[in-house]
């Protein structure tokens, strides 16, 4: 292997990637500098290149899809992206840059896991080794998580758990094949020592665990294990069972593939083949479910935009103006938080339980849109 | 479900039941990925070229032989054992003579075994992957290809839609030497859905399979393949004339005009690459390594740099 090392930490957000990139920075992987600043729902930075998040983000606008998404159809979508010939050179262009300064390069981002074809079809081109580590944190946790930092999203729960569920399933299956790598983020607060050793074993770059004295003292003072403010319980949160188990089915096959990677003899890779097509069934079968809604909705718009097109006089300019200059994300983001404040306020909490996941993921999806 | 009133089996006019169609079209969010369909005749020349990357990249390949008279099945068998992956491997023999592009093909019922409709309905019939994958006997997959296929694999397990991409015909004048042309030829839809939506109806010069209008379509990059044309061979049998038109044909127009410019030795068209492979290598296999460099105007890799041959 060449001296080149392309080191993608991919992973639900608020799954301990901040936390591996920086150890990983300490032990000698540069993060391309200008960084996404702290603050406080991650006091200890986060490692991610401006550049990247930055070019991430207007990708997955492009594509429009979230960085969350639960649609499967999802990556096809980022995939017709990563595929144009402009989008390649560009992000060529700026690995090559970092690659002429430092040999060993992370790049780390939580919309990251929509491109890692991209990143490694490009890596590859610049003749660097790739190596994916996926970060892995139980999905209540990350939910809670995610509930408490992201708390301006306007997700529910089961989309959350959903989201996580699409990302991590299809994320496996895009390091497959790979060097590759799974690390729970329990493990690198209990101990880090021990997975990044292996890691370095494992994609044979001695440089981890050889970096010097001070730079292992500058890692182990980054891991905090009061860090980990979110537990592993499913209580209280507003999930279907079948969503709740697939998900902890999801979880356990992952785990199972740390000590291993891919080479189990297939039977985990098997077994989450099954349950990312049972996850593309559950989800296409909820699309058909709340097909009267999403058509009852189209026809709201379309009566909406006929309204807005009719006004005349002061009054309704004014109003124009003010809608033109609202972002569509914020106006479709008001109208998500007014319905679900009003479903919430409304139906008890033990009776919400009891409404379908497939109707409560339209309609949150449909109030985005 | 995608329902077209297509019928799931297709009788021919010959009554030859032995050569029905009976599609296995995959309703389901199967995870199962591509099937490769490669209709050949006399292929062996380019099949080692092109059936290891297509067996590395899909998760199955037919290959439906049309009366070589050159070996070109036992090839196919030979190639794939080689490359460790005669386990994916289907050879599959259509014996009847099918009536080639332009006028000869427009005098054939689309229900008879000799009509090009019918013999790709048949040939894909052969699917039972999610996805079907068009491709020809002389279609080089470049590394970024192999790549770019397998991952489609998994990104459009939950997408009903097409994919399209460009090849572009390199000349191969020797074992070292080729001509790459750059001028860009059209996108056209190679991959598709196993469904009742994609299948294949008579157009008046050759069969035609088109995804609808709502479907998603994803382009690849243009560097996923090549077609091969040697300059020896006759990279025209399959037409039944050579008076292209000049609007639908136009892409046949040129390379028929660059195929014998080249080999004749006169003057070819503008915007051509030539590529002259290091010693010890044949150029298919430098071609393959440095595709996407040399389309760039890049130097490859290795010796042997192109040489634009015209404007």
């Amino acid at each position: 292997m060449g001296s080149r090392h392309l080191l993608l930490v991919a992973g639900s957000g608020r799954s301990g990637t901040s936390l591996f990139a920086g150890i990983v920075n300490k032990l000698g992987f540069h993060v391309p500098e200008p960084q996404v600043a702290v603050d406080e729902s991650n006091p200890r930075g986060f490692s991610e290149p401006r550049w990247v998040v930055n070019t991430h983000t207007a990708l997955l606008q492009q594509a429009n899809v979230h960085a969350s998404d639960a649609r499967p159809s999802a990556w096809a979508d980022t995939a017709k992206i990563s595929f144009d010939e402009k989008v390649i050179a560009e992000v060529h262009g700026w690995l090559q840059d970092q690659f002429s300064r430092h040999d060993q390069v992370v790049i780390k981002d939580p919309r990251l896991l929509w491109f890692l074809p991209l990143w490694r079809q490009v890596g590859e081109d610049l003749g660097a080794g790739i190596h994916m580590v996926t970060m892995l944190r139980h999905p209540a946790e990350v939910v809670r998580s995610k509930m408490n930092w992201y708390s301006n999203m306007p997700l529910v729960d089961a989309n959350r758990v959903a989201g996580w569920a699409n990302t991590m399933l299809f994320t496996e299956r895009a390091t497959r094949d790979h060097r590759r790598a799974f690390v729970r983020f329990e493990d690198l607060l209990e101990d880090w020592t021990q997975p990044i050793a292996r890691i370095s074993a494992q994609f044979e770059i001695p440089t981890l665990v050889d970096a010097p004295a001070r730079n292992q003292a500058w890692a182990a003072n980054l891991v905090d294990p009061t860090l980990r403010r979110s537990k592993a319980s499913w209580e209280d949160l507003d999930v279907p069972k079948e969503l709740l188990r697939l998900s902890e089915r999801v979880w356990e096959d992952l785990l199972s593939l740390i000590e291993t990677g891919a080479d189990d003899g297939g039977a985990a890779l098997a077994r989450l083949d099954g349950h990312r097509e049972e996850y593309v069934s559950f989800y296409n079968h909820a699309e058909h479910v709340v097909q009267s809604t999403v058509l009852a909705a189209a026809r709201q718009k379309s009566v909406g935009q006929k309204s807005a097109r009719a006004p005349t006089g002061s009054q309704a300019k004014s109003a124009g103006q003010k809608s033109a200059r609202a972002p569509a994300g914020s106006q479709a983001s008001s109208l998500a938080d007014i319905l679900l404040g009003q479903v919430r306020q409304r139906v008890p909490a033990g009776m919400r339980g009891l409404i379908p996941l497939r109707v409560k993921l339209a309609l949150v999806n449909l109030f985005k849109k | 479900m995608v329902k077209t009133g297509v019928p799931a089996r297709l009788e021919n006019r010959e009554g030859l039941g032995e050569y029905g169609v009976r599609w296995g079209w995959v309703e389901d969010c199967s995870a199962s990925g591509f099937t490769a369909v490669l209709r050949v005749k006399d292929e062996a020349r380019s099949l080692p070229w092109v059936l290891p990357g297509v067996l590395r990249s899909v998760e199955r390949v037919v290959v439906v032989d049309n009366g070589s008279t050159d070996g070109t099945p036992e090839v196919a068998e030979r190639v794939a054992e080689g490359a460790g992956l005669g386990e994916r491997l289907e050879v599959l023999s259509y014996p009847f003579a099918v009536s080639r592009c332009g006028p000869e093909h427009l005098g054939t019922p689309p229900d008879s075994v000799h009509s090009l409709t019918y013999f790709y309905n048949w040939s894909f019939s052969h699917v039972r992957t999610r996805y079907a994958l068009k491709w020809d006997g002389d279609m080089v997959l470049t590394p970024q290809g192999e790549r770019v296929l397998r991952d489609l694999a998994w990104q459009l397990q939950a997408s009903d839609g097409a994919i399209t991409l460009r090849r572009d015909p390199v000349y191969v004048e020797s074992a070292r030497v080729a001509y790459v042309d750059t001028v860009p030829g059209k996108a056209e839809p190679w991959g598709w859905r196993n469904s009742p939506a994609y299948t294949f109806t008579k157009a008046f010069d050759w069969e035609l399979m088109l995804p609808r209008p709502e479907d998603p379509v994803t382009r690849l990059p243009d560097s996923v393949c090549f077609e091969l044309k040697w300059l020896e061979a006759d990279e025209f049998a399959h037409w039944s004339h050579a008076d292209f038109k000049a609007v639908t044909n136009d892409r046949k127009r040129r390379d028929w005009k660059l195929f014998h410019a080249l080999r004749d030795g006169s003057s070819p068209p503008d915007n051509l690459i030539r590529v002259e492979s290091p010693e010890g290598m044949h150029v298919v296999e430098h071609l393959r390594d440095n595709y996407a460099s040399i389309r760039h105007g890049l130097a490859p890799s290795k010796a042997g740099a192109p040489v634009s041959r015209g404007g």
